[in-house]
């Protein structure tokens, strides 16, 4: 569980209090709503001018940039390394294989494409087994198949995550929850049908999802195209 | 309380620079006629508190830009660190320093917060891997500036293709920005 009472940073963030449990929660809003700092802020990188931030122990993070959390020449040394770091004795060609990473292993990571950059670097964020995993920005430079694969990959994640970003659509198909952010302070939070109401996407300015389009025209709650298709099927 | 913080730094940063180059008598009377005209006008418009608020921030940007413009150019600063005995390849590269400080900060803070997401806590074993992606970072960019600068002015003599070349002063530069940057980020490890 993490905690932040009246956390105030610079002109940033002003005076969030927010409560965030199991499960995908998502910060969403414009540019410069804090979505990013709250993350720093919640990673204890950037300590709060004022309030109280009461986190686990084991915060892992994945930031905007993921070519930034490599060290190694190629993807199998850089998980190796990540085993050692964490003091596991797992092998590695079996854990590459779990990741989904077996046919990049000699590649290197600086190589990878942006999806395959971002899901490997959230797997290094997760080997250390954190007990939270913040991600920044996850669908910047993504095409529509490696949002898919990430879309995935997020959902196999047992412990809760936190993601900020402004692809609206990506952040319904995904989260659970879901934190509406705007000039440092938080204007909605809750269900992901119950937030992205008229008032609330005028403030933030930001058009009308496609899941709450199919929703007012079909009064059915569906994430995608895909799963409307299934459900009418 | 209208003067903000930053407003009143950059304010006594402007005023000690001005009398450093010598500039205040030229500046003075450029302020008071850019200064004075535009409270009458905001004050007519948006009342006494806005208008000295807008009207000091004009002011400042407008002090900042004349000591810019009418200050010493860096590279009078490699050549007075010359003649003091410096040699010239570290003179120089303070000018390079000066110019890529900010953005390699930002690139070394954000490594910096992808070796703690990834659960490195201790400081030294941060320092010793953030040259890797730093590296690496700094080859992307020179790469994308390369192909801009291409596209912008295409030559037989400018061109990117051509095989890239690190010289003294590349290292010299990249290991003092690296270092300075490093040693100041370092010491803001909440940990």
């Amino acid at each position: 569980m993490l905690i932040l009472e009246d956390v105030w940073y610079k002109d940033i963030i002003k005076g969030i209090t927010l409560k965030i449990g199991q499960g995908i929660t998502a910060l969403i809003g414009p540019n410069g709503a804090g979505k990013t700092t709250l993350l720093k802020i919640i990673t204890g990188v950037l300590k709060p001018d004022k309030g109280r931030v009461i986190r686990p122990k084991k915060v892992g993070a994945s930031w905007q940039n993921p070519y930034y959390s490599f060290y190694k020449p190629t993807v199998r040394s850089e998980v190796e390394f990540a085993l050692k770091l964490a003091k596991k004795n797992i092998d590695v060609d079996e854990y590459l294989e779990e990741i989904g990473f077996k046919h990049l292993a000699n590649q290197s990571p600086f190589r990878l494409s942006m999806g395959e950059a971002r899901i490997l670097s959230i797997n290094l964020a997760l080997v250390w087994d954190p007990e939270i995993l913040l991600i920044d920005e996850p669908t910047s430079g993504l095409d529509i198949f490696e949002k898919k694969k990430l879309a995935q990959k997020l959902r196999e994640i047992k412990i809760p995550v936190i993601i900020a970003s402004h692809d609206i659509d990506f952040v319904i198909e995904v989260s659970d929850k879901v934190v509406v952010m705007s000039n440092g302070t938080i204007i909605a939070h809750g269900n992901v049908f119950d937030v992205f109401n008229d008032k609330v996407l005028r403030k933030i300015g930001f058009p009308k999802p496609l899941a709450i389009k199919l929703y007012e025209i079909t009064g059915i709650k569906v994430r995608n195209i895909e799963e409307l298709l299934s459900k009418i099927k | 309380m209208i003067f903000y913080g930053k407003i009143l730094f950059v304010l006594i940063l402007c005023i000690g620079l001005a009398i450093l180059f010598k500039l205040v008598k030229r500046i003075i009377p450029l302020l008071l006629w850019l200064g004075i005209p535009t409270f009458i006008i905001l004050s007519l418009l948006f009342g006494i508190k806005e208008s000295i608020d807008t009207t000091l921030r004009i002011v400042m940007i407008a002090f900042s830009a004349i000591i810019a413009f009418t200050s010493p150019k860096p590279y009078h600063v490699a050549y007075v660190a010359n003649k003091l005995g410096i040699p010239p390849i570290i003179g120089f590269s303070q000018l390079y320093v000066l110019r890529l400080l900010q953005i390699l900060n930002d690139a070394l803070r954000e490594a910096i917060y992808a070796a703690i997401g990834r659960g490195i806590r201790s400081r030294l074993k941060i320092i010793t891997l953030l040259p890797i992606p730093l590296l690496v970072h700094t080859i992307d960019i020179s790469v994308y500036l390369a192909e801009a600068l291409y596209i912008k002015y295409p030559s037989k003599t400018r061109s990117w293709i051509e095989k890239a070349y690190i010289g003294k002063l590349d290292i010299v530069v990249f290991l003092y920005i690296t270092i300075s940057t490093l040693a100041y980020n370092i010491l803001l490890l909440p940990f």
